[in-house]
């Protein structure tokens, strides 16, 4: 290669590094939000102080970049900290807090695909608030991860079989047109075929053959239970919290 | 709970028994570094980031931890707690030894 050629190629690469790096600038914005989100989430206080000392800070946030997603996701968050305005069993103040600021996001933000996260906030909402703003996510948005977390959320507020044993259509949607779509590191369609396909108490007594599991361990290799016949196995939910 | 499943892998290290864990944290890479802090050496199944994965949502698992004992055939031997240690004792004593 000659000189001249081998400096070019390095200048290409040269300018095509910094394009890159200028397609995906940091957001101000964004970067503003995590840190917001990140101080709550340290933050020292106990959970209702946290939320009244953080409340103002996310509602000012929230008016100062109306129109942006990071806007959306400070929202979501005001959604879902309005647990702490629960009295008691009562949970009225929770749903009137919560229900207009959804309402808002819906008619404002329909595409956002963070909205994804009402599904996740639902104890916020009554039944019929649910009902009515999942239904509404899936005539409105576009989003496929919005859209199976709407049918999720659906789907889990009736019985997942009928009579018949066909499956309510929200899981069915679940297992056909979204199957793929991820739900943090697996899929709406595993975790619908599990609903669809629950063990029974019956199945897990003392005596019965342990139902096989498949799946990865913790480097992402697939494994099974099965793996350890021969052997006496404690078999052990559990989580670091 | 660790200091008590790392006393039993310790106490049947040359015998056949073994934990399996089905972990609901958020994310593989979590795992990792909760296994790594802790000294966890056994396996687990990681459930897809969070209590309402697959695996648990199948087995009905609305408390965690929950536990099952499972004896070398393959059999559900113990629901849940209790008497943990007395289980296992047994179970493993009865495990036939290995045909080479």
């Amino acid at each position: 290669m000659r000189l001249p050629t081998l400096l070019a190629a390095v200048l290409v690469l040269l300018v095509s590094a910094a394009v890159l790096a200028q397609d995906t600038p940091a957001d101000p914005v964004q970067e503003e939000l995590e840190a917001l989100l990140a101080e709550h989430e340290h933050s020292e206080l106990g959970y209702p102080e946290a939320y009244r000392a953080f409340l103002p800070r996310f509602e000012k946030f929230a008016k100062d970049h109306r129109g942006t997603e990071p806007e959306v996701r400070a929202t979501l968050w005001l959604i879902q900290q309005a647990w702490w305005l629960r009295e008691g069993n009562s949970m009225d103040k929770v749903n009137e807090a919560a229900m207009p600021l959804a309402e808002d996001l819906l008619k404002r933000h329909p595409n956002s695909p963070q909205l994804d996260l009402l599904v996740e906030y639902k104890y916020n909402f009554s039944k019929e608030q649910r009902d009515l703003l999942f239904n509404r996510l899936l005539e409105i948005s576009h989003e496929p991860r919005v859209k199976a977390a709407a049918h999720f959320g659906l789907a889990q507020a009736s019985p997942a079989r009928d009579a018949d044993g066909a499956p309510n259509p929200h899981f069915a949607a679940l297992t056909t047109e979204f199957a793929n779509v991820k739900w943090r590191e697996t899929t709406y369609g595993a975790i619908a075929s599990a609903y669809l396909n629950p063990l029974s108490p019956a199945d897990l007594a003392q005596g019965k053959p342990a139902p096989e599991i498949e799946g990865i361990d913790h480097n992402g290799k697939p494994m099974k239970l099965s793996d350890y016949r021969g052997k006496v196995v404690l078999l052990d939910f559990w989580g670091d919290w | 709970m660790y200091p008590h499943e790392r006393s039993l892998v310790q106490k049947y290290q040359d015998k056949p028994f073994a934990i399996v864990g089905v972990n609901s944290d958020p994310t593989l890479e979590f795992l990792r570094g909760v296994m790594k802090e802790k000294e966890l050496t056994w396996p687990s199944f990681f459930d897809g980031g969070g209590t309402g994965g697959p695996i648990a949502t199948r087995w009905g698992v609305r408390g965690w931890p929950t536990v099952y004992v499972i004896d070398h055939n393959g059999i559900i031997t113990e629901g849940n707690r209790g008497n943990l240690d007395e289980v296992i004792e047994r179970l493993v004593n009865e495990v036939p030894p290995a045909r080479n």
